[in-house]
């Protein structure tokens, strides 16, 4: 049997394949197919989804691009190679492609989802709000946009229209963790804390693994001034995921308040260890050791965490009362100003004293 | 067993009591083997018992530290040695005695609960000070009951000390060590607004004679000046100023010019004045009346920034008590004016002393021990508001403030740095002077942390709404194509070719390949079984099966068919004919191929056939026997079913005996799993 595969297209007969189909007639020599209507776009289209469907982005964008390179106005192709875009974080290009597909279907909701997403990614919370909106008055009135919807007016500080946003999506989809963990986060904000305390426990029962949640209710408790609950909450963060160095550090402040100073040194080790340019572990730890009266071992924290954010305002701050605590007045006062410049105020009280 | 177990109790209490340390007199039969040494001692401990007798506290500690060196377990030594400590200036070196005493004999004096309350009281530990204090209190006899108050007011000073040490000022203490400091008292410190200058009273060796009384030289003041953020070595200020008498710094001008100095020359003392003149101070002149009063003694005092008035201390009459604090103003013809006395605010029944006043000219220090106190002498400030009322004196704090006294308190015109004189556990000797390091305000830690409030941020947003793939109208087909000839001859042959959908088991179209050429070309559909049925007259019939999944892609299958004419031997691949998995359960979609079959045996009655079934060669020959045998004979079995005679029908299983494809590829071996007929006869 000889079997020969075509990667292309091959031209069909003049009718179409269904009437050859049932009307097939004995054939000449001379017998040719000719098709009606090329698809090499819709080929290359298909064949990009099905790469998506391996994940194998970049291949899916190079097939979107030979559809739209057949057909430059094939919306769909350039939805999806915004999408597969996405998926390699190049949300610049996801955002071009987006915009193609509007351009050439404004009716498309996915292409404003989609590039709602990417300014999302992008940190672009007003964008992409804008084009969520848009995306669920096109129809597309999914959870998950009002979720985004939620988070944006959350990162635009409308923190009123973020719980009203995420109670919507809540109320369509209850079973999502992530949805009452970030609700939690912005009755936080709000300084609501009872029912942040809720959501982080609802989220918790949801996904009982969501390290994430502990970490927030943690860090609530703190707030309430239940310190013991709270380092419980990282405990548990901590053990669902070795490498939360957020959560070590946060442990580490919260054992600050119950005076626990060698194991808030361990707790920011830890976190050090794990990120190894985790600034605030080192700060932290150096206020560990100032308490410990370690003064010089403080002031080498307190530069590390500087070396490794010069504007880290309150790595200066603490350094410079921990030069005063040293005697080398000249340097403490020399850090609060960098500590003003940087944007805290209460530094100037400090220079004050001196000057 | 019980008097066994009672009998080990006492051994252990005589070991333990054994081993204690227990209280030994200065008695020779105590020491039966050092006569010589013991001689020596009990002198040492008889001298310290006269000069003890005679309040002379500082040469009764040396005696007695003679004879403790021999006999350190001496309860009464240890008592004596405690309360010369106590009447000394490092006071709170008496509780190491005062303890050792008490072990050593809990009577050995009638007051050691209140001494240990002192002694704890000057190490600052005030809970065990109170807890011996009341202990003390509980058993004053009704004789001793005018106690009770001075009591009462120690046991308030411990539990303002507690709260004072729970909340300390910011401020580094430090001594200034021995460029200033000596063995002998050094105090009352006065600096310059600019703390370019320090003058100060000492009682170190001045080439006069030391007093008996006090182990002291007679008080002279000294003279130091700041260089690179030091002390100079200090120097004597004048011969107009130091004499044989006492000699003390009470107060400076702001700018240094004038100071005002203490001579206990007359009366009870009183306060001069010497100006400075080039390098040298002229000679006091003593403040006239109502400053100095003749029958009163005047201790401190300081000018105000613009000189027009002098506060000073007095234990004048008409006082609120003890030591106050009093002020004169200049009048228009430059006299000073009546003493007045700043009141019950900053007086109180206790003693006021050493008064300072800052050069900001409102904010008064001074020392008291009838205010809010941690005990002893405190020092205290106040300001004085613009009606002229001083505010309640506030405690300036621990540690600045010590269970001890504290005094002479000044402070530099920037409030950067304070002087007092104290005695403290880092002392040189007796009272010594110490800088005060303000820090200022205090400086809350900024811990730093951050969380992942919002989980979409914890990692970007994936999520993929994707158009779905378009339909390829073109495409999907599977075009098969090809000639069909005379398997013997070679020659083109117009044969019939059904397709069938073996699925549905119908036929779905019929086409006829081409007479001259034997060409045929047919159109399959993605997503179907077909079975392909060739036919022509006086040929065998030739199947073909194409399985075309709905996803597969345009192709085209070039096919030579060569069909057969009937006559025995000839075998027919039964292409269509299924059977479940590892059964010889016929699937449905055989029915169409095994229709074709069952037609051919009714058009030629005489044609008697062997269906055989074949198999590939995985698993076992045997098992692939009896599965190939079992296959054949269902065929039969449906043809039998079908009506035709069982007469004309052999059934055989030939394992994987006769391959007609090579067993090694998957395809091979799909081949060789067939069902077969072969012509047994036709006639």
């Amino acid at each position: 049997m000889n079997i020969k595969q075509l990667p292309v297209l091959i031209t069909l007969g003049a009718a179409s394949l269904c009437t050859a189909i049932h009307a097939q007639k004995p054939v000449g020599n001379d017998s040719t197919l000719i098709v009606a209507e090329n698809q090499e776009a819709e080929v290359a289209y298909n064949q990009g989804n099905d790469f998506v469907a391996q994940r194998n982005y970049t291949q899916a964008i190079q097939s979107f691009s030979e559809a739209i390179a057949v057909n430059p106005r094939f919306s769909k192709a350039y939805i999806n190679r915004g999408f597969a875009k996405s998926e390699i974080a190049d949300y610049a290009g996801a955002i071009s492609d987006f915009t193609h597909a509007i351009t050439t279907d404004a009716q498309a909701a996915a292409a404003y989802y989609g590039r709602g997403l990417a300014y999302f990614n992008q940190g672009k919370s007003a964008d992409a709000m804008q084009d969520f909106n848009e995306a669920m008055r096109k129809g597309y009135k999914e959870a998950k946009v009002y979720y985004y919807v939620g988070i944006a007016h959350f990162e635009l500080g409308e923190y009123e229209d973020a719980v009203n946003n995420l109670t919507l999506a809540i109320n369509t989809d209850g079973n999502n963790a992530s949805m009452y963990n970030d609700r939690g986060s912005v009755y936080r904000v709000l300084e609501q804390y009872d029912k942040a305390i809720a959501d982080y426990r609802q989220a918790i029962r949801l996904d009982p693994k969501m390290a994430t949640a502990y970490n927030n209710l943690g860090s609530v408790l703190m707030k309430k001034g239940n310190t013991d609950e709270a380092i419980s909450q990282y405990g548990l963060a901590i053990a669902l995921d070795p490498q939360y160095y957020i959560a070590y550090n946060n442990r580490a402040r919260a054992k600050f308040e119950k005076n626990l100073f060698d194991d808030m040194i361990s707790d920011c080790q830890k976190a050090i260890s794990i990120k190894s340019d985790y600034a605030f572990a080192y700060n932290n730890m150096g206020i560990a050791q100032m308490k410990k009266k370690d003064y010089e071992a403080a002031y080498k924290s307190f530069s590390k965490a500087i070396q490794l954010n010069s504007n880290f305002a309150e790595a200066y701050l603490n350094r410079g009362s921990c030069a005063e605590m040293q005697r080398n007045f000249d340097k403490a006062v020399a850090d609060w100003k960098k500590a003003s410049q940087l944007g805290i105020e209460k530094a100037r009280n400090y220079i004050a004293f001196y000057e | 067993m019980k008097s066994i177990y009672i009998a080990c109790l006492l051994l252990i209490a005589c070991a333990t009591a054994a081993f204690a340390q227990q209280d030994t007199p200065f008695d020779k039969h105590n020491f039966p083997n050092r006569k010589e040494e013991f001689k020596k001692a009990k002198r040492a401990l008889d001298a310290g018992e006269a000069a003890y007798e005679a309040e002379s506290y500082h040469q009764a500690i040396e005696f007695f530290s003679e004879a403790y060196k021999f006999n350190p377990n001496y309860s009464e030594l240890n008592y004596k040695l405690g309360q010369c400590c106590r009447h000394l200036p490092y006071k709170y070196k008496c509780l190491q005695y005062f303890e050792h005493a008490f072990k050593l004999n809990p009577s050995v004096a009638e007051d050691i609960h209140l001494m240990l309350a002192i002694g704890y009281h000057y190490n600052s530990r005030f809970d065990e000070a109170i807890k011996e204090y009341k202990t003390y209190m509980h058993h004053l006899t009704p004789a001793d009951m005018d106690q009770r108050p001075l009591i009462e007011k120690k046991i308030e000073e411990c539990n303002f000390g507690k709260k004072m040490q729970a909340e300390p000022v910011r401020a580094f203490i430090d001594n200034l060590g021995p460029t200033i400091n000596t063995r002998y008292n050094e105090h009352s410190p006065l600096v310059s607004a600019d703390e370019s200058l320090m003058l100060f009273t000492s009682t170190r060796e001045n080439g006069r004679d030391i007093s008996e009384e006090d182990g002291q030289y007679d008080e002279d003041v000294y003279i130091s000046r700041s260089y690179s953020k030091n002390w100079a070595v200090p120097k004597s200020i004048s011969e107009n100023i130091n004499t044989t008498d006492n000699d003390a710094t009470v107060g400076i001008s702001p700018d240094g010019q004038l100071l005002l100095v203490y001579n206990g020359r007359n009366g009870g003392g009183n306060i001069e004045l010497s100006e400075q003149k080039g390098e040298d101070w002229s000679s006091p002149d003593e403040l006239p009346r109502p400053i100095n009063d003749k029958k009163a003694h005047e201790s401190s005092a300081c000018f105000s920034p613009d000189m027009r008035r002098i506060y000073f201390v007095s234990d004048r009459e008409g006082g609120y008590g003890g030591t106050d604090i009093y002020y004169c103003e200049l009048n228009a013809k430059g006299k000073w004016g009546p003493a007045v006395n700043l009141g019950p605010v900053i007086n109180t029944q206790y003693d006021e002393e050493s008064v300072f006043l800052h050069p900001d000219g409102r904010t008064l220090y001074f020392s008291s021990n009838g205010h809010e106190t941690m005990g002893g002498l405190d020092i205290l400030t106040s300001q004085l508001d613009e009606r002229g009322e001083w505010s309640t004196p506030v405690n300036v704090g621990f540690p600045i403030n010590s269970p001890d006294d504290d005094l002479c308190f000044s402070m530099s015109a920037s409030g950067r740095h304070g002087y007092l004189s104290s005695s403290r556990s880092d002392a040189i000797g007796g009272l010594d002077i110490y800088r005060i390091t303000f820090l200022g305000p205090e400086k809350p830690y900024v811990l730093s942390g951050e969380d992942n409030l919002i989980a979409a941020r914890s990692k970007p947003v994936s999520d993929m709404v994707m158009e779905k793939s378009v339909e390829i109208k073109t495409i999907r087909l599977t075009i098969v194509k090809g000639v069909i000839k005379d398997a013997i001859s070679g020659n083109p042959i117009s044969a019939k070719i059904d397709i069938t959908d073996n699925e549905k088991n119908e036929l779905i179209f019929t086409s006829q390949s081409n007479e001259s050429t034997g060409r045929f070309l047919v159109s399959l559909p993605s997503g179907k079984n077909y079975g392909i049925a060739v036919h022509a007259d006086n040929y065998l019939f030739h199947s073909e099966n194409f399985d075309i999944p709905a996803a597969t892609e345009y192709q085209e299958i070039e096919k030579e068919i060569n069909l057969a004419n009937i006559k025995k031997d000839v075998k027919i691949v039964l292409r269509n004919v299924f059977f479940e998995t590892g059964s010889a359960k016929l699937k449905p979609t055989s029915y169409a191929e095994l229709g074709r079959l069952t037609q051919l045996l009714n058009e030629i009655p005489t044609l008697r056939i062997e269906i055989s079934g074949h198999t590939d060669n995985k698993g076992g020959h045997a098992a692939n026997q009896k599965l190939s045998a079992a296959r054949a004979k269902a065929v039969v079995t449906f043809l039998i079913s079908e009506g035709i005679d069982a007469s004309r029908l052999e059934h055989k299983g030939y394992s994987y005996d006769q391959p007609v494809a090579d067993n090694k590829t998957a395809e091979g071996r799909a081949q060789n799993r067939r069902v077969e007929f072969k012509v047994l006869s036709v006639e």
